[in-house]
């Protein structure tokens, strides 16, 4: 059995929101990385133990929300734009003619976040085509999976899965028309309030999680103590031989990382092996360049991959603004880039609703051998 | 010409209205009207459920508790051709099916209430496959002229709840019996159309022959989704996920294969000296039992048939001949399973020949089936080869708890 330990990054709090996306990452996670492979999933909490930031702090500005585009209305894609809005940028054919992969994530990544937002676990034939998605990437084939895919209408048919449903609900078609939206609104000028409102809230998130989990003393120690207890529990339950993976997104990443680099004082059991280490969207290494981690070595010379760990993947988004290379600050690591047309601000929280992430995360385990 | 199957009955029979819609034409890339109806896919399937099902009927035309009378049927066929249901009747095999669309429902559903309204005790049958939605908490059936017009027509489509509300207003009526296997979904912009269904009964304002006579089971609950699983024509087909074949297999509707297996017999009772199924005991927690005994590879796409209308009383439907009953049997302690050679014999001692025998002791409970038998017991005999262990049942309905203990 795989134990995988998923530690997760900033901005997250305990409640149904988050029980939910953890369930879809979950199902994705067992039907693309792990399908008929024994796994357990850990997700250890620690969001709850930084105290809420007052939203009043990100109201700096009220005159620009009454520039978001309300051209929405209560279509749930209208976050960074409608497709109801500029209509005069490239729409999702001319972007997956230029760049399949890139397209078929950004639809199958709006879908889950539809999900997320709905409250609603991810339906079967969603998932089927969640699927197919990645296993066209990894293999290669996102350009096949839309050829003669000229309009959004033959996109969504062509993404969506014969999965035997007797059901006609075409979010698949939803997600394509939101996506198309965003990539018209991407040459808008009035988008930019949109993108603004959004992302203010999450760099003050970020700011907020990061400043706590440094300052020494009682949170911090609280923090790497959840951690702690389910990575020991992972390691505890595996048997002999199978494989131990911890993932890490943002935050949760420079937490793991910490924690290897000085795995005595964080705790960790003596007889840890570590088969892979994914760090997703992370700090570690902007944090490693200033001398703020546990790693005994000060900056510019870098710090060699922790001991306990056999692989180590830093996988980032270039668009994602709280994203950061590892390779300069650490030996030992692989820098995994991938692309995609997600907006500024969700960049950062979407890795886990992509189909690129799950397969690449997939190969990554089968070339490291840890998954056959 | 929609009615396929007629016959004179003296008396009160049954009368079918089947409905399979397979085909939605407008409902494609670059056709139709609107833009969210433009990736609904073909369901051979419904076209194929409504087939089988007109051909169970046929076939048991004389088992049923009010004998089979007529049959309306409208299938709208996909283009698919392989893979694809094969009729058996010759009824069947002759007819000119009609398509299922708004005009042609309403002909074909007129002429089967003017059947039912021929005389006094008919039983109404209907069944009903392809896409669907819940609209209401009642089950709606989408047809094929699906976005062949603007809005609110382009939501073309039969409401089945609205349906049995009438049928249990209609006093010459004894029961009905109304069967869908479509999706109960819902669908957002469905909800806020100001839709019109197709109609060619009403129900009227409540009166005193208003009475739930109307047993009307779909395939899934409000909010869930329904499927269709290829069945295993051929013995070497391996099974793929979730009862898809990757070497082929016809599919048809979850809910209409374990609704076939349970009035095929599953279900019967051993009821005033003959087996019959009813609505009593072909309820949907039966359906749900038969579903993980008989398919038990179905296990992670939802199957939650759902009581849309219920009857009050118990009415008999079909009276099988020689029904096999399902048995299910556990162990206890569930522990011990793999300890025990587990067998159905005729006599206590486990002697040969056995009836059933399961071949290898493993854990979990053993799913099998036995001949519907009202004279003599069963016994369950578990060996471990040194004493054995037995207990006895009845085979006058399905079993599905038996214990044998062992400790």
């Amino acid at each position: 059995m795989v134990q995988l330990v998923c530690v997760h990054g900033v901005a997250t709090r305990p409640g149904d929101d988050l029980t939910r996306a953890v369930e879809n990452r979950d199902a994705l996670f067992a039907r693309i990385v792990f399908p008929g492979i024994e796994h357990r999933v850990w997700s250890p909490v620690w969001g709850d133990l930084v105290p809420r930031v007052d939203p009043g702090v990100f109201d700096t500005d009220r005159s620009a929300q009454s520039l978001s585009l309300g051209t929405g209305g209560d279509d749930p894609g209208a976050g960074l734009g409608s497709g109801e809005g500029n209509q005069s940028g490239p729409d999702l054919a001319a972007i997956a003619a230029q760049a399949p992969s890139v397209a078929v994530d950004a639809v199958m990544a709006e879908l889950v976040d539809r999900a997320d937002a709905e409250g609603r676990a991810l339906d079967e034939g969603e998932l089927s085509a969640f699927e197919r998605a990645a296993t066209a990437i990894a293999s290669g084939d996102a350009g096949k999976l839309l050829e003669n895919a000229a309009s959004d209408d033959e996109i969504a048919f062509n993404l969506a899965v014969d999965s035997g449903s007797y059901g006609i609900g075409n979010t698949i078609g939803a997600a394509v028309a939101a996506v198309t939206g965003r990539a018209r609104n991407a040459v808008s000028t009035v988008a930019f309030g949109a993108v603004r409102d959004s992302l203010s809230p999450a760099i003050a998130f970020f700011l907020g999680d990061v400043f706590a989990y440094l300052k020494d003393g009682g949170l911090r120690a609280r923090i790497r103590a959840r951690v702690l207890a389910d990575i020991a529990a992972a390691h505890a339950a595996r048997k002999s031989g199978e494989p131990l993976v911890l993932v890490g997104h943002s935050l949760g990443g420079v937490i793991l990382v910490d924690m290897l680099c000085d795995p005595g004082g964080a705790g960790l059991p003596q007889d840890l092996a570590v088969d892979a280490l994914f760090t997703v969207g992370s700090q570690a290494g902007l944090f490693q360049s200033v001398g703020v981690l546990e790693s005994g070595v000060n900056p510019p010379a870098k710090v060699a991959r922790p001991e306990k760990v056999a692989r180590w993947f830093n996988v980032f988004d270039p668009i994602d603004p709280l994203a950061f290379r590892a390779d300069a600050s650490f030996t030992g690591v692989e820098d995994i880039m991938f692309d995609s047309i997600t907006g500024l601000a969700s960049a950062h929280t979407t890795y886990f609703k992509r189909p690129q992430f799950y397969a690449r995360f997939g190969k990554r385990l089968r070339q490291a051998v840890v998954i056959a | 010409m929609a009615r396929i199957f007629e016959r004179a009955i003296d008396g009160p029979a049954t009368h079918a209205f089947l409905v399979g819609v397979g085909d939605y034409p407008f409902a494609k890339p670059g056709k139709g009207k609107l833009p969210e109806l433009r990736a609904v896919r073909d369901l051979p399937s419904a076209a194929d459920g409504a087939r089988l099902m007109c051909d169970w009927l046929i076939e048991n035309r004389d088992r049923l508790a009010a004998p089979l009378a007529s049959i309306e049927l409208l299938v709208s066929d996909p283009p698919a051709t392989q893979n694809r249901y094969q009729a058996r009747s010759d009824e069947l095999k002759a007819a000119t099916i009609e398509r299922a669309t708004g005009p042609t429902l309403i002909a074909g559903g007129q002429r089967w209430i003017e059947a039912l309204k021929s005389g006094s005790g008919h039983t109404a049958l209907f069944y009903g496959c392809g896409h669907g939605a819940s609209l209401a908490k009642q089950p709606v059936l989408f047809l094929s002229d699906l976005n062949e017009r603007d809005e609110p027509e382009a939501w073309s489509h039969f409401h089945v709840g609205k349906t049995g509300l009438a049928l249990r207003q209609m006093a010459e009526l004894r029961a009905a019996f109304m069967f869908v296997d479509a999706c109960g979904e819902f669908v957002r912009n469905f909800q806020l159309a100001d839709v019109q269904d197709h109609r060619f009964v009403s129900p009227r304002l409540p009166r005193e022959s208003d009475r739930d006579k109307v047993w009307l089971v779909s395939a899934a609950s409000s909010g869930l989704l329904a499927y269709d699983a290829a069945q295993a024509l051929a013995p070497d087909l391996q099974v793929d996920f979730e009862g898809d074949y990757a070497k082929g297999g016809v599919r048809i509707g979850r809910f209409t294969q374990t609704l076939l297996k349970g009035l095929d017999g599953a279900s019967a009772r051993w009821l005033k000296n003959r087996w019959t199924v009813d609505n009593r005991n072909l309820s949907v927690i039966e359906l749900k039992k038969l579903q993980r005994h008989y398919f038990p590879e179905w296990k992670d796409r939802t199957f939650e048939p759902s009581d849309g209308l219920t009857a009050n009383d118990q009415y008999a439907l079909v009276h099988p001949e020689s029904p096999a009953l399902p048995v299910q049997i556990q162990v206890n302690p569930e522990q011990a399973a793999t300890s025990f050679d587990l067998r159905i014999c005729l006599t206590g001692d486990g002697a040969p020949p056995w009836v059933r025998d399961r071949g290898a002791r493993m854990e979990g409970a053993w799913l099998t089936e036995v001949a519907g038998d009202t004279q003599r017991p069963y016994f369950i005999v578990a060996s471990d080869g040194i004493s054995p262990h037995s207990t006895f049942f009845k085979a006058d309905q399905p079993q599905w708890d038996q214990w044998i203990n062992v400790s």
